[in-house]
Parts: C-alpha cells; sequence; structure tokens
C-alpha cells in the first residue's frame, strides 16, 4: 500500500486537504477507521478486503464538514453514497478528495467469505475519483442489468401474516441505539424524525411500536437513496437484517423508476423529482 | 456444607420450568445468527448454553430499555391514576463475573440522591445466576478493575464448569441459598470433575493499567488532545453504552392522547448528539470525542468521586459491538501511560 501512503502523504505535506480519512489495521483480520492529520499517521493507512467500513459516512459530520478540504480513502460501493451526497445537495465537491481504491471484494461482515455485496457490485473500479489506486478489476456485471437481490426471495414468499411474524421477532431485539442511522453516509439529517420532541413524532420506546416505527420510517426516508453498502445491518448490535428493507425498496426504484441509486451524480433521484412520463399506477 | 451440581439440561429444564410460570420473569442466553443475547424467555425459548459471552449485558432485566413509571386517565372528576405492571421475581442466567459486578455499582446509582424504587424492587426480587469465565478474549480487562474470570460479586449463585455436561454451585448469597434450596431436585446430582476442563485463572487475564493513574490523568487533562486522536472515529451512536452493565443514564418521555397517558423510564446515552442538545440550539458537546470523553470520563473519573468506584467492569462488550473501531481498552491503556510519563 505504498501507493496509498504515498499519496495520503502528499495531499497532508502540500496542505491540499486538512484530513484524511482512511483506514488502519485492527488486528490481524481486521480495519478500524482512521484519521490523518500528520505524514506520521499516514504510515499507518492500510487497504485491503478487510476495509468495510464506509467511510463516506464521516463527511456528514459538522465538524468534517467544518473543514476546507478533506480527503477520504472509498471503493466504488462507498463512493456511490458520495454520488448520493452530491446529488442531494450535501457535500460540495471541491471540498472532497476521493482517493478510489479498486476492490474486487471485500470480506462479509462476520470474516469468512466473499461480502454478499459485492456479488451484486457493478463498481469494482470507482466510477468517480481524484485518484484511482490499484490495479483494474474485471466488472463482473453489466451497468444496465437490473438489481436482484436472492435473499428477498424468502421474505416475498411469506404470507402477510407470516412476514408479520417475521419482523417482529427480528425487531424486537431493536434496542435503538441508533448504530444504523450513524453508521448510515445517507441519513445526515441534522435533527432526526426521532428527536422531534414536542410532541414526540416517534414513539423512542423500544416496544413493538416505537421499534416498527424507527426501523420504517428509516427505510423508507431510504427509498431511492439506499445504495446497498449494507452498514447499517452490519453494524446492528441486534443482528436485525434490515437489508431485508433496503433492498426491498432497492428492487421498488429499479422497477418502478428504473432507477439505480449512486451511479450518475448529474441524474436525480426519484423522490426529488418529477417526470410527467413515469407511470402512476400505484396512485389508485 | 453441602456441595450442589446442576447439569446443563437440568439448567434448562429449570429454566423453562421457570419462564412458564406467568408470575415470574426468567432471562436467559439465546442464539441469535453466530451471537448470544440475553433474552426474556417464555416456557418455549430455546436456549444456548455454548457461548463465549453475550453481546448484551444482564442489564436490561434489572433496569429495562423502557419502563412505565406512571399510568394516568383524565375523568372529569379528575385525574385517575392507573397501576402500573407488578413487578415479578425474576431469575438471570447466563452472565459473566463481569455482569454481575456491575450490580453494587448500580445499586449505588440508584439509591443515591433518589431512591429508585422501580430498580431496587427487582433488585430485590431478582436471582442471579453467572457463569465462571472459561474463555476470554482480547477484549477482557476485569481484572484491571478489580474483578475476576471466577468473581462472586454480585451473583446470588455462580457456577464453575466442572465437567462438559454441568457446573458446581457456588452459593453467594442468602437469595442464592434460598433459590437452590426450593430447587433441590434440579440440584442433586453429583458430578465427578472431569479433567481438561478449561478453567480461567486471574493471571490468564493480566493487569492491563492502574485506574488511580487514569483518574489522575483524566483530572489535569479535559482539554488534551488526544481525546480527539482516540475518539475521532466514534460516530455517536449508543450501541456501546446500551450493552454496558454499567451505562445507566435515562430519559423520560410521555405518551398520552387527550384523555390518557403514560410516563416511561427510557435508555438514553452520553454518546448520542442529542443527549446535551439544550432548547437554544446549543450543544455543549457538540463533537463526537467530546462525548467519548464524557463517556471515560464518568466512568474513570467522575464516578469514583461521588461512590469510589470505577464504574466499569471490564467486560470489554463496547469494544465488541464497536464497528467504528473504539475501543476502550487501547484508550485506558493509551491514558494509563500518558499519566505514568507525567509522573516522572
Amino acid at each position: 500500500m505504498q501507493e496509498l501512503v504515498k499519496k495520503a502523504k502528499e495531499l497532508i505535506e502540500s496542505k491540499e486537504v486538512d484530513l484524511l480519512i482512511g483506514y488502519q489495521s485492527d488486528g490481524e483480520k481486521g480495519a478500524k477507521p482512521l484519521f490523518v492529520k500528520n505524514t506520521q499517521q499516514a504510515e499507518k493507512l492500510i487497504f485491503n478486503q478487510y476495509c468495510l467500513n464506509n467511510l463516506v459516512t464521516y463527511l456528514k459530520r459538522p465538524d468534517v464538514k467544518a473543514l476546507k478540504k478533506v480527503a477520504v480513502v472509498a471503493k466504488g460501493c462507498d463512493i456511490r453514497s458520495f454520488v448520493m451526497l452530491l446529488s442531494e445537495n450535501q457535500v460540495s465537491r471541491d471540498a472532497i478528495f476521493i482517493i478510489g481504491m479498486t476492490c474486487d471484494h471485500v470480506v462479509s461482515p462476520d470474516g469468512t467469505g466473499e461480502n454478499e455485496k459485492c456479488t451484486t457490485c457493478k463498481v469494482h473500479n470507482p466510477h468517480l475519483a481524484d485518484v484511482v489506486l490499484g490495479a483494474p478489476v474485471p466488472e463482473k456485471i453489466a451497468k444496465d442489468k437490473p438489481v436482484h437481490y436472492a435473499q428477498l426471495e424468502k421474505l416475498n414468499a411469506m404470507s402477510q401474516e407470516e412476514r408479520w411474524a417475521f419482523w417482529q421477532e427480528e425487531l424486537s431485539r431493536c434496542i435503538r441505539c441508533y448504530a444504523c442511522r450513524q453508521a448510515c453516509p445517507l441519513c445526515y439529517c441534522e435533527r432526526c424524525i426521532v428527536d422531534f420532541n414536542t410532541p414526540q413524532w416517534i414513539d423512542t420506546r423500544s416496544n413493538p411500536r416505537g421499534n416498527f416505527a424507527w426501523n420504517i420510517v428509516r427505510a423508507l426516508h431510504l427509498a431511492g437513496r439506499c445504495i446497498n453498502c449494507g452498514e447499517c445491518e452490519r453494524v446492528c448490535p441486534a443482528n436485525i437484517p434490515l437489508m431485508l428493507l433496503n433492498q426491498s425498496l432497492q428492487e421498488e426504484a429499479q422497477e418502478k423508476f428504473a432507477w439505480e441509486a449512486g451511479y450518475d451524480p448529474e441524474s436525480q433521484p426519484p423522490l426529488t423529482t418529477f417526470r410527467k412520463e413515469d407511470d402512476e399506477d400505484f396512485i389508485r | 456444607m453441602a456441595e450442589y451440581y446442576i447439569t446443563q439440561s437440568k439448567m434448562t429444564a429449570l429454566l423453562k420450568e421457570l419462564a412458564s410460570d406467568s408470575g415470574m420473569e426468567v432471562f436467559g442466553p439465546v442464539k441469535k445468527g453466530n451471537d448470544v443475547f440475553i433474552s426474556k424467555m417464555d416456557g418455549k425459548t430455546e436456549l444456548c448454553l455454548d457461548y463465549f459471552i453475550s453481546v448484551n449485558s444482564i442489564k436490561e432485566a434489572i433496569f429495562p430499555r423502557f419502563e412505565p413509571i406512571l399510568k394516568y386517565k383524565l375523568r372529569s372528576e379528575g385525574v385517575e391514576l392507573a397501576e402500573l405492571p407488578p413487578i415479578k421475581p425474576l431469575v438471570v442466567f447466563g452472565g459473566h463475573p463481569c455482569d454481575a459486578a456491575s450490580i453494587p455499582l448500580m445499586k449505588d446509582l440508584f439509591s443515591w440522591d433518589y431512591k429508585d424504587h422501580f430498580y431496587l424492587q427487582r433488585l430485590e426480587k431478582v436471582v442471579i445466576i453467572t457463569l465462571a469465565c472459561v474463555e476470554k478474549d482480547e477484549n477482557c480487562f476485569c481484572t484491571s478493575l478489580g474483578g475476576s474470570p471466577h468473581g462472586e460479586t454480585g451473583s446470588d449463585i455462580l457456577l464453575e464448569r466442572v465437567s462438559k455436561d454441568g457446573w458446581q454451585a457456588k452459593i453467594v448469597s442468602e437469595k442464592g441459598k434460598k433459590f437452590i434450596e426450593t430447587h433441590l431436585d434440579f440440584f442433586r446430582d453429583t458430578i465427578t470433575p472431569e479433567k481438561g476442563i478449561p478453567k480461567l485463572q486471574d493471571k490468564d487475564i493480566p493487569v492491563m493499567f492502574q485506574s488511580d493513574r487514569v483518574k489522575k490523568w483524566i483530572e489535569k487533562n479535559f482539554d488534551h488532545p488526544l481525546w480527539e486522536e482516540v475518539a475521532s472515529n466514534c460516530w455517536s451512536c449508543a450501541a456501546c453504552t446500551y450493552v454496558c452493565p454499567t451505562c445507566h443514564c435515562f430519559d423520560i418521555t410521555d405518551d398520552a392522547t387527550m384523555w390518557e397517558g403514560v410516563r416511561t423510564k427510557n435508555w438514553d446515552a452520553c454518546t448520542l448528539p442529542f443527549f446535551t442538545k439544550h432548547a437554544s440550539g446549543h450543544n455543549p458537546r457538540s463533537q463526537s470525542y467530546e462525548r467519548y470523553r464524557q463517556r471515560i470520563s464518568h466512568k474513570y473519573s467522575y464516578y469514583i468521586d461521588l461512590f469510589n468506584h470505577v464504574s466499569c467492569t471490564g467486560c470489554g462488550r463496547c469494544s465488541r459491538v464497536c464497528k467504528a473501531g473504539v475501543n476502550i481498552l487501547d484508550i485506558v491503556k493509551r491514558i494509563d501511560e500518558e499519566s505514568k510519563k507525567g509522573e516522572k
């Protein structure tokens, strides 16, 4: 990873960026975020298949936003969330230096084998970056091939009652720690809906009503926006399969609007725009 | 004194029997994915007895995630208070000595300036059955805080593994004694201790810092750049505090319609950005490292001033759940090193 360390040192030394966010190793089979402000810290930078964190999430933080320019190490999937931040006017392109890493795959959250999300990845090679590091990786899926998540089939095959029971059981473990929200690069509201408390909009108790309200509202707020980085599910201390909700809505967006989030910064997300040619068969 | 033993199958049967009784609340280890959670059981719950440590602590059995503290109805004659659910006798099985060690700490807090009778009543009614440790990982540091992998503090019964299939039950408290006597049938077997059953000694978890030295440094270094360095990657969720056996902050919320309402005590966390936000919009802890500094300073300094004990048992749960890579042991060790440098 000499290339990465070299580039980082260059950016820091030249004062082109005030901060660089990358990865450092965390034990033999692990990696964790690293905030780099000097060349000595840059020595610790790594990139490998254990670099699961989507570091773009730190760009939403007020103290990071306040800096003049920030560099971030990002995989193609992470860059998709950056593209969404751009098209939603949450970051200024000039304020961020993207160090794009080519990536064949990362490991699954439990460290065994290939991560499920990599099997549907169309951006092993970063599609938007200021510099791309690493050898090119052959893309396995055509850009225009619709997404399909196999794990949804089991859920879709269930009856309504079975699905209700399934989610009741899964969401009962939610402790409302909001790790999903904090890790999500696209949950950037300055004041989250659960923090509106005069009156309380969403029940903050981790009872069935509160947990359903919270998790469904979050999923709906990500409809047509979620880029499948899988961070919410990975960071959930209660092991709730949150990506089932998000992927289900991704497929909806694909089917209804031929839309996949995070590829083209020029295009407008379906829920922030109006097009006459959209069929409106859902309005009855 | 008589020796008591219990096999795994008898323990499972006992817990299931107790959990079938609607007059009781029983918590035990349940597997979900690759992890185990201390969960509320019913008569049908599948227990998992083969695990290293649960993700959550036993905290939520005694200090629930949310709990009604007041219910009322408005009548033309005035306000009528409604009954709260009764606090039932509890059995909590499956924590380790680092879970149980939190009990006296939490008791000090909840019986301090205000006597929290919800917590204190549960504490009176709970029987805590703890498993002495046979495994550890790199996040364990109970011995650095006076704990032990076979420590008895806070438990009513301590189970020490003697065979692949069973434990020797050590009575720690009067409540524990009564529990065993009441359910003597389950504790009658004699198990001959097998060879090769792993047992963790104190020396297996070396002491890694001195908490008094850590406190000294924290007192003098509120503005030290180290805080930002070690905790800037914290993304400010509450996973660490909610799995922590000793984090105890809560919020009070009201849920009301025109004619009735319920007031609830609800877990809250100093690591969440909204926790200290003022009505004016100002936030005295506006940055994530400032919030994390509060978490550490409360545990390793302010709490000692009040109760003469570090409010951390060294269970390592916060580090295990943190996917942002914030590691409490690394941070406290760093602080200890800085403090040592200052002493020279």
